[in-house]
């Protein structure tokens, strides 16, 4: 199979977009279509300053690598959250982190949970009513607050994530099997701001997991291969497995899934405002100073304060 | 003929006559292409590739469970 822009050897086949391409020009493509996405969403500009949540898996290290190629101002955060699994997985994925930050000369923030709260993930989770078992729920709140208080503490514009189309697709096809209408009314490829949040934007929304680890793969970029140990067997696995049998039949169907819904949204949610946000109200959390939807302390303040009180008692 | 496909660090060998593309590999294999990258000599191949007597295939889930 041939290259459809030139004569070389394809590399990858992008059967929902009838495109096969060279190592050369898939690269290229990817980094055109980033561009594209950024600005079909208006998702940041060039003279803003953003901050990449970076986990050392494939999709946060290529869309860095991409951001940095296309020439904007990016800072990398990278939470380690103490999670053990084989070959320890937290400390593997920070050395990664590390290694792509300091071959490219960009600025990385490490954020080390234990350190900061004085337990790590599993702790947390095991003394709080959230995630017994699985920390997922925790690692979400922790991660959030962590996110906020870098990009306040270091002046960051925007807040970027990996999340793939796959990603997406997955969450769009869970809610709608629950009929989870507010999540459902919030999923966007770009959040606006609010009191004390950052925007958020997710650039790789339009591009299937395969294409972002051809990407990396490509690249030459070294990413944890692993997965964390608490997501194997997970729900989000389960329905990107049923989505690729569907897509495998019908090639195209997840991209279609995803964008008819992103274009039906106004028709479908009567209250989105003209961004694709909500009109929630936010208090301010007395003890970190962040928002929350409710008054008094923040989930992730109370929650430490949880853990420190029955890890002492 | 035989290649051997690496997964997760597990080596499956797989036995042809004829001719084995990579497509017809992740059918015998029951994996879908959609959630996997083929890698032959570091070199990524399309399902269409035909493997070789020989070949060491790496194959790479592409599938993960959060926000990478």
């Amino acid at each position: 199979m041939k290259c459809r822009k030139c004569t070389k050897h394809a590399v990858i086949n992008m059967r929902q977009h009838k495109l096969a391409l060279c190592s050369f020009h898939f690269l290229e493509w990817i980094k055109n279509q980033t561009q594209k996405t950024i600005e079909r969403y208006k998702m940041f500009t060039p003279d803003q300053k953003i901050l990449v949540a970076v986990s050392g898996g494939k999709d946060s290290l290529a869309l860095w690598d991409v951001l940095q190629q296309l020439g904007y101002q990016t800072g990398g955060l990278y939470i380690h959250l103490g999670i053990q699994g084989v070959g320890d997985y937290s400390q593997e994925s920070q050395r990664l982190t590390e290694k792509f930050a300091k071959e490219k000369n960009l600025p990385l923030h490490i954020y080390n949970v234990q350190q900061e709260t004085g337990s790590p993930i599993e702790e947390i989770a095991f003394y709080n009513k959230r995630g017994k078992g699985k920390p997922c729920a925790v690692c979400g709140l922790v991660k959030r607050h962590t996110i906020n208080e870098i990009a306040n503490q270091f002046d960051y514009d925007v807040l970027v994530t990996g999340h793939n189309l796959d990603d997406e697709v997955a969450v769009l096809f869970g809610n709608t099997l629950n009929w989870e209408v507010d999540f459902l009314r919030r999923q966007s490829p770009v959040l606006k701001a609010k009191k004390g949040l950052l925007p958020k934007a997710k650039p790789f929304c339009r591009f299937y997991e395969r294409e972002t680890a051809a990407y990396a793969l490509l690249a030459g970029i070294e990413y944890i291969e692993e997965e964390c140990p608490f997501s194997v067997g997970s729900t989000s696995i389960q329905q990107k497995e049923i989505l690729n049998l569907l897509e495998h039949q019908r090639p195209g169907m997840k991209l279609a899934f995803y964008i008819k819904f992103l274009k039906n949204k106004k028709s479908i949610f009567q209250n989105l405002d003209e961004d694709g946000d909500t009109n929630d109200i936010l208090y301010v959390c007395p003890t970190c100073g962040q928002s929350t939807q409710s008054e008094g302390n923040c989930s992730y303040c109370n929650t430490i304060k949880r853990t420190q009180l029955k890890k002492n008692k | 003929m035989s290649v051997i496909f690496v997964l997760r660090k597990k080596e499956y060998e797989m036995e042809f006559y004829d001719t084995l593309t990579v497509k017809k590999a992740l059918k015998e294999l029951d994996l879908l292409p959609e959630s996997y990258l083929v890698v032959r000599n570091g070199e990524l191949i399309v399902e269409q590739e035909y493997l070789k007597d020989g070949d060491v295939i790496k194959l790479v889930p592409v599938v993960s469970g959060g926000s990478g």
